[in-house]
């Protein structure tokens, strides 16, 4: 009788837990799909020419490079042809080991800048600073590796103009990226941080760094990532932003309030997960200082970034993202149910701990508890078949109504049969990659609470979607011609 | 031992019930988004279509005025709108007027003035831009409710259009407001006020932002950070105001306000000789910002004399004030590169040396 109130609870937990996780996500499917209509709407106004008027803040792009010699090239060259009236390109080289900086110094003309930099932010030490002839715009800073956290900061304390965009060097962004991320610090002085959706990047068209055609991959691993990125953007983040509660801005892509950020102490570099880890932050000691401030979203695709196209390369991010999920919690651990955080401290974060940062526990449980119970005869077939439909069902209804938002939006992927592969993956996705994924999400888990550090693992790019950006059509400016 | 909860006859029942439902959902919104698909793509041919038609037409229009053109279908309204306003706003005034006389053959004001008041956000907001470019006066009471109670974007949208149809009627209701309204996005709120033009707004901005300081002074601590954004928020209007208008404006509020972002705010605007004094007693203020702007407004108005009061700035404990130092000192009329070099050798302090340093470097660059 004991073991059968132990099994009773047991069942219990696994039915309020996956319960109270599918209504919260529908919820937020709900308040984003009324986001994103009335997004839609509104950006009819962005449609029309507008007059530079000279109010546009400056913005600096911090581009953080650790062995990027194939890519980074060209990326500062398409991104010295975004549409935006001022800004300057910081490019942090991370102690790269291969000909990165090299590469950088020849292809940009770079000559030493005796720059005062000043270390707001503590970071690795500086070991040049290089500027662009070609480009005024553009400088080059050579520092000892730390990461990307720590070039940020290093980025953070070089930068001249008030906002700060933080992208990977790998990233494809759009003309207008900056036009519209900008968009909520003009229309409230409050902002202080914003995201931008990002899209894969595999199977797409690429030309002189922006995108020309968007695709699907043939790759299933990135396939099924397409579906995971369409539901984690346009209805997770949009539906979080839309009450204020955003807790992350990915790290391939945001816009800061610069002196916001250093007032908090910039990137922690000692966490995998620094992009969210900052939110979470600014979040808690602006809360605590009692400071207005928004964190923003853009729904526009803003960005595109490469997935992991093999097994190995997908397990070491998605445990370095659990554990990294760790750290972010247990530093902000005051923010939850902090007495005026509102909707951040009462349900986000209580959300990102219950069902994001504990969920592969109780989701692997359920899988264990079920299975054994199948085999020992205790749960009947039927039983446990109509429970696994219902998960299936649930986790595709949740797909299906993504590829809604993303039909409602921006139809991204323009061929019809793209919507029936996008519909397909949303299927096979159930069986195994799901599973996969709760699998390493559950071993970042248990590293984190063990305190071992999962490594960086290397990411394989490449890039084949990627076509080489000529220093042609580009001014001396440094912008578009 | 068996699964109590799962087992039981009645949860089986609902859970395959829910179940059923889900997938149906599920399929049900497959159906949605490829029905949607062929909405989109539908609505592609009869956009591609429209614009084989009309484009033609109204880029024709631009150069050579004519009032003959097809009947539009209704349809095609929104269409229709996008593409005349986006030529509108990238055309020259003639032009404009052409297509205003195309929009007056289709009627366009009754229908835009039907959108404004009963259209979605999306057909409001184009309804608006409409109106403000045909300088439709039947709209103006439609247009000034939606100033006053409109979202941020709609309202300052229509403000704009306000002034389109009648600026010096328009700009002494809408400056106020503008004063009220600090979700009023700076970069549409500038563009308004250019639309106006100088001739109109220039003492309205002036007066406005004398009293707003004034008011504020008297109210509040300068540091206030509410209430300083609103002074800050016009001053910042003053590059588009006549400076016959602006001059004694900054004066009047540089003589009654404390508020270091206010008075920062002006620094940026000291372009002439008459600002001299203003800077240079700005030079020891308590505020590094307004040290900084002090800084850089003698680097642009500065003379030989001010050399021995920027020197010590080389050495301010903020980076930009060392900043704005350096530059300044290297932008005084009678400064060259061994002069700057031998400031700099005079330096004790290894900040101000280093920034020197910079700055030789950024003007070896230029």
């Amino acid at each position: 009788m004991k073991l059968a109130s132990v099994v009773l609870v047991i069942e219990y937990v696994f039915l309020l837990y996956f319960g109270g996780l599918y209504v919260s996500y529908f919820a937020l499917d709900l308040i984003a799909c009324f986001a994103l209509t009335r997004y839609m709407k509104l950006r009819v106004i962005h449609e029309l020419p507008q007059s530079c008027s000279g109010f546009d803040i400056p913005i600096s792009i911090i581009v953080p490079a650790y062995n990027e010699e194939a890519l980074v090239v060209s990326s500062i060259r398409s991104l010295l042809q975004l549409s935006y009236s001022e800004f300057e390109l910081v490019v942090v080289n991370d102690g790269s080991k291969d000909q990165t900086l090299e590469v950088l110094k020849t292809e940009l003309k770079l000559v030493p800048f005796p720059e005062a930099y000043r270390g707001r932010i503590p970071a690795k030490p500086v070991n040049q600073i290089y500027i662009s002839t070609l480009y005024p715009n553009v400088r080059v800073i050579d520092k000892e590796n730390g990461g990307k956290a720590d070039s940020g900061n290093v980025g953070i304390n070089a930068a001249r103009y008030p906002l700060f965009c933080l992208i990977d060097a790998d990233s494809v962004l759009q003309r207008d990226s900056l036009q519209l991320s900008v968009q909520p610090f003009l229309e409230d002085p409050h902002t202080v941080a914003c995201g931008g959706s990002i899209r894969i990047a595999n199977g797409c068209q690429v030309r002189g760094g922006f995108l020309e055609r968007a695709g699907l991959p043939g790759n299933p691993l990135a396939l099924f990532q397409v579906v995971e990125y369409l539901r984690a953007f346009l209805f997770g983040r949009l539906g979080w932003s839309s009450l204020n509660a955003l807790l992350i801005v990915s790290g391939a892509f945001g816009l800061f309030h610069k002196e916001t950020v250093v007032s908090v102490g910039g990137f922690n570099a000692n966490t995998m997960g620094e992009d969210m880890e900052l939110i979470m932050r600014l979040h808690r000691l602006l809360t605590a200082r009692r400071v207005p401030y928004r964190i923003a979203f853009v729904i526009d695709p803003v960005c595109w970034t490469e997935a992991p196209e093999n097994l190995k390369v997908l397990r070491n991010q998605r445990v370095r993202w659990q554990h990294g999920l760790g750290d972010c919690i247990a530093l902000n651990r005051g923010l939850l149910f902090q007495r005026g955080s509102g909707m951040v401290g009462w349900v986000a974060v209580p959300f990102m701990v219950f069902f994001e940062w504990l969920g592969p526990l109780i989701e692997i449980t359920a899988y264990i508890f079920s299975i054994v119970n199948w085999v020992l005869g205790t749960l009947s077939t039927a039983t446990f078949l109509l429970f696994l439909v219902l998960a299936i069902g649930v986790g595709l209804l949740l797909s299906v109504s993504a590829l809604l938002l993303e039909e409602l939006s921006f139809h991204t992927y323009q061929r019809k049969r793209d919507i029936l592969w996008l519909f397909a993956a949303t299927v096979l996705e159930n069986f195994g990659y799901r599973q996969l994924n709760s699998y390493w999400r559950l071993e970042g888990l248990v590293k984190w609470l063990l305190g071992r550090k999962p490594g960086w693992g290397e990411m394989t790019r490449s890039a084949t979607w990627q076509a080489e950006t000529s220093a042609e059509g580009i001014s001396e400016r440094g912008t578009a011609k | 031992m068996a699964f109590y909860i799962v087992s039981d006859p009645a949860t089986l029942r609902a859970v395959e019930s829910i179940a059923i439902f889900v997938f149906a959902l599920a399929l049900l919104l497959l159906i949605v988004v490829l029905l949607l698909r062929v909405r989109l793509s539908l609505r592609q041919k009869r956009h591609e279509k429209f614009l084989r038609i009309w484009r033609p037409i109204l880029v024709r229009v631009t150069e050579l005025p004519t009032a003959d053109v097809p009947e539009l279908p209704r349809a095609d309204l929104v269409d229709f709108l996008l593409l005349w306003n986006h030529l509108h706003e990238s055309v020259l005034d003639e032009s404009k007027d052409h297509l205003n006389q195309v929009a007056n053959a289709l009627c366009i004001s009754d229908s835009a003035l039907r959108l404004l008041r009963r259209g979605d956000m999306r057909e409001r907001l184009l309804a608006t831009i409409t109106l403000g470019h045909l300088r439709e006066r039947a709209a103006w009471d439609d247009l000034l409710r939606v100033t006053r109670k409109g979202s941020p974007l709609l309202s300052v949208v229509a403000a704009r259009a306000l002034i389109m149809i009648d600026a010096a009627k328009a700009a002494p209701k809408l400056i106020p407001l503008m004063i009220k309204r600090p979700d009023w996005p700076t970069a549409r709120v500038a563009s308004m006020l250019e639309t106006a033009g100088a001739d109109i707004i220039s003492d309205l901005i002036a007066e406005a932002a004398i009293a707003v300081t004034r008011a504020e002074e008297s109210t509040s601590s300068g540091a206030d950070s509410k209430s300083t954004s609103t002074a800050r928020r016009i001053i910042q209007y003053f590059p588009l105001t006549h400076r016959n208008s602006a001059v004694p404006a900054v004066r009047a509020i540089v003589a009654s306000s404390t508020n270091p972002e206010v008075l920062a705010s002006c620094l940026r605007l000291v372009t002439t000789s008459l600002g001299l004094d203003f800077a240079r007693r700005s030079l020891v203020h308590e505020d590094w910002r307004v040290r900084a702007q002090a800084s850089a407004a003698l680097g642009r108005i500065g003379g030989a004399e001010d050399e021995p009061k920027l020197i010590p700035l080389l050495s301010d404990e903020e980076w930009w004030v060392r900043y704005r130092a350096a530059q300044a000192l290297s932008r005084l009329p009678h400064m060259n590169e061994s002069r700057l070099r031998g400031i700099q050798a005079a330096q004790t302090e290894p900040f101000a040396r280093e920034m020197l340093t910079q700055v030789l470097a950024e003007v070896q660059l230029q």
